[in-house]
């Protein structure tokens, strides 16, 4: 699936971010790279953007930049986001 | 001091050159300001100074003329911020360099940190809002990422300005190379080193060595065509001489760029692992709930609206006491000088155009400017400082995004508005006074 996919509170590890995204190393510089854990914490009004927490901070992303990633979920609950 | 001490200090007084990085809004233009004592206006969005600002500031006896590069997350991109602060690393002209992090962000930080040591050695790291990192009680060991980095590490706050001068010292060690940093090197996969190595000295050839030939072999191996183009252009390599130069294909190239990309944020993440420790894990929780309310689609809107009333309530109505106050004692004040400048030789008529004709129209326009002003933007301020701003720019993004700009236009809309409404307000006056 791909990130705006990712429901509200869970969390994902990062498979791929297609080689068409605009802002393909903007994202990689901001740690979207293979293999990183996001949460998806808020999404707005209109659903659009959606806010998610990686590497210690967040980011707000639009939808149609969200849909170049893809992700898979984690089923376990992730309570300390700083180990 | 003598004029003849003033003579010899001018003598020996030895001019540097700082750049100031850092990330968007961690507080380098206030930095800049406390440096410097300048004035430049600090605000929170990202690209805000993409011309360059650059001031002087003496300590020691010696002068140094600061730099302040745009903000930018990383210099591998190719953002006009990014390109500007990109190549001013890469010239080598300044004596030191100072990164600036916030403190309660160095994951995100360090990688422009990592890069920027990829680029020069002459480096000082200056971790801001150490005030902001206690109140969340984030503690930060100095000591033990100056040691990992081998580049002076200091803790600072700027806007109460707390630890300048060792700042100050530090920079100063650095362009009086009494401290020449060794900071370890990046290393990559075998593979990656071999292609990097050959390019570097391949381009060694080509440039002069005052480059930083290994940051731009890593450039050139890791971006595409077009970006290669641009490099070349910019660093002045004919395009022949470089088909030559790189072998690599172009998916060895994506390759190579997430490699880099990946070991830069996997040494990130190990300094701040040994080297921060997060007291209240419940802080980060804390910030989420309140987020849940601020900008949740169901109150995120009409909160934001109520912020937005109150604001502009206050300015609107608030403004007419000091208004009327303000008009009251010019005005009476203006009589007094007609009276004065009656009394004196001057010809009636040129008293009259002086007070009816200049002084009236000035008074109205300070009475009736200034109190929304200086009503207005101290709140603004407080919402921004309250970290507010971005939140109404997510709130709102959905609609200006339709509108094609971006949420960020939402606080320019305020501050129209408000100048607007001073605008009215003006020509209101003028029927008022019937002038
Ligand atoms: N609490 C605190 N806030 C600071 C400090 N330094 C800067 N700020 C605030 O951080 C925000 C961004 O600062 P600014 O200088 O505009 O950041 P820049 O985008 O990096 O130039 C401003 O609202 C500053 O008031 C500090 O030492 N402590």
């Amino acid at each position: 699936m791909t990130l705006d996919q990712l429901s509200i509170d869970s969390w994902a590890e990062i498979q791929t971010i297609n080689e068409q995204a605009p802002l393909k190393k903007r994202l990689q510089d901001l740690g979207f790279v293979c293999g990183a854990k996001v949460q998806c914490l808020q999404k707005s009004f209109a659903g659009d953007p959606i806010a998610y927490f990686i590497r210690g901070s967040v980011i707000a992303l639009r939808q149609e930049d969200c849909r170049y990633i893809t992700v898979t979920p984690l089923t376990k609950e992730r309570d300390n986001h700083h180990d | 001091m003598t004029e003849k001490s003033v003579e010899h200090s001018l003598i020996e007084a030895k001019h540097f050159t700082i750049n100031l990085i850092g990330n968007p809004n961690v507080g380098k233009s206030t930095l800049f300001n406390a440096l410097t004592h300048l004035r430049q206006h600090t605000g929170n969005w990202a690209g805000k100074t993409v011309q360059l600002t650059s001031g002087f500031y003496q300590f020691g006896g010696n002068y140094y003329h600061l730099v302040d590069l745009p903000g930018t997350y990383s210099l591998s991109s190719i953002s006009p911020e990014e390109k500007i602060t990109c190549k001013a690393l890469c010239q080598k002209t300044a004596d030191c360099t100072i990164v600036v992090c916030d403190a309660t962000m160095l994951e995100r930080n360090f990688n422009l940190l990592l890069q920027t040591l990829e680029i020069t050695n002459k480096v000082v790291l200056c971790i801001n809002l150490l005030d902001e990192a206690e109140k969340k009680q984030i503690t930060i060991d100095l000591p033990a990422i100056a040691n990992a980095l081998a580049i002076p590490v200091i803790g600072i706050s700027a806007r109460n300005k707390k630890g300048l001068t060792e700042l100050l010292q530090a920079i100063e060690s650095i362009c009086l190379e009494q401290l020449t940093p060794h900071p370890p090197v990046l290393c990559y996969s075998a593979k990656t080193e071999k292609n990097i190595t050959q390019l570097q000295n391949q381009l060694a050839q080509k440039l002069s060595s005052a480059h930083s030939l290994r940051w731009l072999a890593l450039q050139l191996l890791s971006s595409d065509k077009n970006n290669r183009m641009a490099l070349c252009q910019e660093w002045q390599i004919s395009d022949d001489s470089l088909a030559e130069l790189i072998n690599v294909e172009q998916a060895q190239t994506k390759a190579i760029s997430e490699e880099i990309t990946a070991a830069r944020l996997s040494r990130a993440d190990d300094l701040c692992h040994h080297s921060i420790v997060y007291h209240d894990q419940q802080y980060h929780h804390r910030d989420r709930q309140l987020d849940k309310i601020l900008i949740s689609p169901l109150t995120g809107i009409p909160i934001m609206l109520l912020f937005l009333t109150i604001i502009f309530w206050l300015t609107i109505t608030g403004a007419n006491y000091p208004s009327s106050w303000l008009s009251c004692h010019l005005f009476a004040f203006g009589d007094k000088l007609f009276a004065f400048l009656i009394n004196t030789n001057l010809p009636p008529k040129i008293s009259e155009a002086l007070i009816f004709g200049i002084y009236r129209v000035l008074a109205w326009v300070v009475s009736v400017m200034l109190p929304p002003m200086a009503i207005f933007f101290p709140l603004f301020t407080l919402l921004e400082d309250f970290g507010y701003l971005p939140r109404i720019a997510f709130n709102l993004d959905h609609c200006f995004h339709k509108a094609c700009t971006c949420g960020k236009q939402s606080l320019t809309m305020c501050i129209d508005f408000i100048i607007l409404y001073i605008i009215k307000l003006q020509n209101s006056l003028k029927f008022c006074f019937q002038i």
